[in-house]
């Protein structure tokens, strides 16, 4: 039936329509392949992230399951047997990530408008390709430099305050690496973001009277603000899911919560990292738990976000 | 107005951020000199202690009397830092000159940036291991059948523990990380290989089952796989490591019956003599852990105790002038 079918639309069609056909079926099949793969994925990490709470684990030769409201609120990673807890760990990620997104935010911005609107020609296309090459460095680098620099001088820096460290392993270690890591990623989206912002617009208000510093601030970056935010975004999605960088600088901390900088601390991503590869059966599972419960704050900070895009363009 | 003011504030944070990044790359050139390099004795210990997964964890801690902290952190002070390797432990505690930590002794290599603490007064090294004086040791001890399940597998096992204490068998429980004595009188397995027919024989066909502790896991299988190489028939091993409370249970215990019984099983300690009386003649020692504590080379404290440890570890003693004193 088919290749009747084939036949007889071949006879109707010319050439360049098959040709068209086929390309409009090859990339479909990609698109649907690629697509079906992410459900896959989703599927996969949700059945093996749900079953610590459902189905029983034997240890010892008894029966345990955990408890889904201890594990969300829990304050001690793991107490024997079953007692997994992440409720730390979810505001220690929250905390780390903000005070990251401070810290290179505000940096981000300020060299994109230099790089953009300030600097002469040839010294913002050199700074520009510095911030494409700091964007391409691998995030185990940024652990490497973190870990070999980034400790000694948190540990120095303590020092001066009469504050102990574990080695420079800390919160502010753990935020530093991060901020280098996103810093880039903002301010290339930031650059773009600015350089679209049309010519009138600049023009009207510096005619207007306006300052060119009262432009960049009121004009410029009120006009490129869905640009900076797809930045702040990504570069968010990029921090909370950094796993290896930061397991090298954070200490792993057991319990917490801990909101000093010089304490150590540990993320949702360090703590499934953490042994993942000695490890078997529930402790293994409840690492997809986790994993869960990371693309669940993914989503939910996105959201968090975009509401404050609205909020922001409605201000200015 | 107010935007200016947030703008500012804004300014500021950045460049604080840029300072601290600042002082962050500029001063670790410094920051192993004269500033730091003072020991304070005053200051916290920093505890750091393998994840729970760990042979070596498991060994020190019922070494120094803290069975409870085997399994979870509980027990131990707030704070400890758990790392993920033998490796790792000496590269943290190298950075941090507050830090006690340990390790197992294959892997203690002498620096300017650590030092082994002598325990109970003993340094700890392999002569002293093997002479029974330095004790934050472990035995891994083996154990087979009372009665084999059948002939074939019964001789194999025999070989297979003669193996272990081959020169060639010896080299590699040491890779492996364990303590072994080589003697003058060791045999290599070609002179043994002679006084267990069942080897050469190349219509043998089975499977055996091993397991037990999972702190000698590597090392069995290591020697299983080169054991089975020497065999001219095919020799399967299939493992179940689960824990050293498996050893005698699956062999000569309560399972031995069982679907999963073992033909041969291992321990990372003795057997009790009141809980697990094994048969004369089925148990030995194949090698010896030694866990070592360790300490950042500025530190001025030497020596050790399980008593001072075990202080350490819960939290009982926070401060180094309480133990340097």
């Amino acid at each position: 039936m088919k290749q009747t079918n084939l036949q007889t639309s071949a006879k109707r069609l010319n050439g360049k329509k098959i040709s068209d056909m086929i390309w409009y079926r090859t990339f479909q099949i990609i698109t649907f392949l690629c697509a079906s793969v992410i459900i896959v994925i989703i599927a996969f990490i949700l059945i093996k992230g749900l079953s610590p709470f459902f189905q029983t684990y034997t240890i010892d030769g008894n029966e345990y399951r955990v408890n889904l409201g201890e594990f969300l609120i829990g304050t001690t990673w793991f107490r024997h047997p079953n007692h997994y807890g992440i409720g730390y760990i979810i505001v220690n990620t929250i905390y780390c990530v903000l005070l990251c997104l401070v810290l290179a935010v505000p940096m981000a911005i300020f060299s994109a408008l230099f790089i953009t609107r300030i600097a002469p020609k040839p010294i913002s296309k050199v700074l520009q390709l510095i911030i494409e090459l700091l964007s391409s460095i691998p995030s185990i680098i940024f652990g490497l430099v973190g870990m070999g620099y980034i400790t000694q001088g948190v540990k120095y820096v303590a020092s001066w305050f009469g504050v102990q460290t574990a080695g420079g392993l800390s919160t502010l270690s753990v935020v530093l690496v991060l901020a280098f890591m996103i810093y880039p990623t903002i301010t290339m989206l930031s650059i773009t973001a600015i350089n679209a912002v049309s010519k009138d617009i600049i023009n009207g208000s510096l005619a207007l009277g306006a300052s060119k510093t009262q432009t960049n601030f009121k004009v410029v970056l009120g006009a490129a603000k869905n640009g900076i935010f797809a930045g702040i975004i990504l570069g968010v999605g990029r921090a909370l899911g950094e796993a290896t960088a930061i397991s090298l600088v954070s200490g792993n901390r057991g319990s917490g919560p801990t909101f000093s900088l010089f304490d150590t601390t540990n993320t949702l991503t360090t703590t499934i990292l953490k042994g993942f590869q000695d490890t078997t059966g529930l402790d293994y599972d409840i690492r997809f738990s986790v994993g869960v419960v990371l693309i669940l704050l993914i989503v939910a900070i996105n959201i968090i976000l975009n509401a404050v895009k609205r909020r922001v363009g409605a201000k200015l | 107005m107010k935007k200016t003011n947030l703008i500012k504030a804004g300014l500021l944070i950045a460049l604080g951020g840029a300072l601290v990044a600042c002082g962050g790359t500029s001063s670790s050139g410094t920051s192993t000199g004269s500033s730091v390099s003072e020991f304070d004795t005053s200051k916290t210990i920093k505890t750091y202690t393998r994840d729970r997964t760990s042979g070596t964890r498991d060994g020190f801690f019922t070494g120094i009397g803290l069975e409870d902290a085997k399994t979870d952190n509980t027990p131990l002070v707030d704070g400890v830092v758990e790392v993920s390797s033998n490796g790792d432990m000496m590269t943290k505690v190298a950075n941090d000159e507050y830090g006690i930590g340990y390790i197992s002794l294959s892997t203690l290599s002498e620096n300017d940036q650590i030092k082994g603490l002598k325990y109970d007064g003993v340094v700890p090294s392999e002569e002293n291991v093997l002479s029974g004086d330095y004790e934050l040791t472990r035995n891994f001890n083996y154990i087979k059948r009372a009665t084999p399940r059948d002939e074939i597998r019964g001789e194999l096992v025999d070989a297979y523990i003669a193996f272990m204490s081959t020169t060639e068998g010896k080299a590699i429980i040491e890779q492996e990380g364990g303590i072994v004595e080589y003697k003058s009188d060791d045999p290599t397995w070609e002179s043994i290989a002679s006084e267990y027919p069942i080897v050469s024989d190349s219509t043998v066909n089975v499977t055996i089952s091993y397991g037990g502790s999972t702190s000698v896991k590597n090392t069995a299988i290591a020697l299983a796989n080169a054991f089975k190489k020497l065999c001219a028939g095919t020799v399967s091993f299939s493992e179940n490591f689960q824990g050293s409370g498996d050893a005698y249970k699956f062999t000569q215990g309560t399972e031995k019956d069982s679907t999963s019984a073992m033909d041969i099983a291992f321990a990372s300690r003795d057997f009790k003599a009141d809980s697990e009386p094994a048969a004369a003649n089925t148990t030995g020692t194949l090698a010896i852990d030694a866990i070592v504590a360790i300490v950042n080379a500025k530190n001025p404290y030497a020596e050790t105790t399980a008593q001072a440890l075990h202080d350490i570890y819960t939290g009982a003693i926070t401060s180094w002038s309480e133990v340097l004193d």
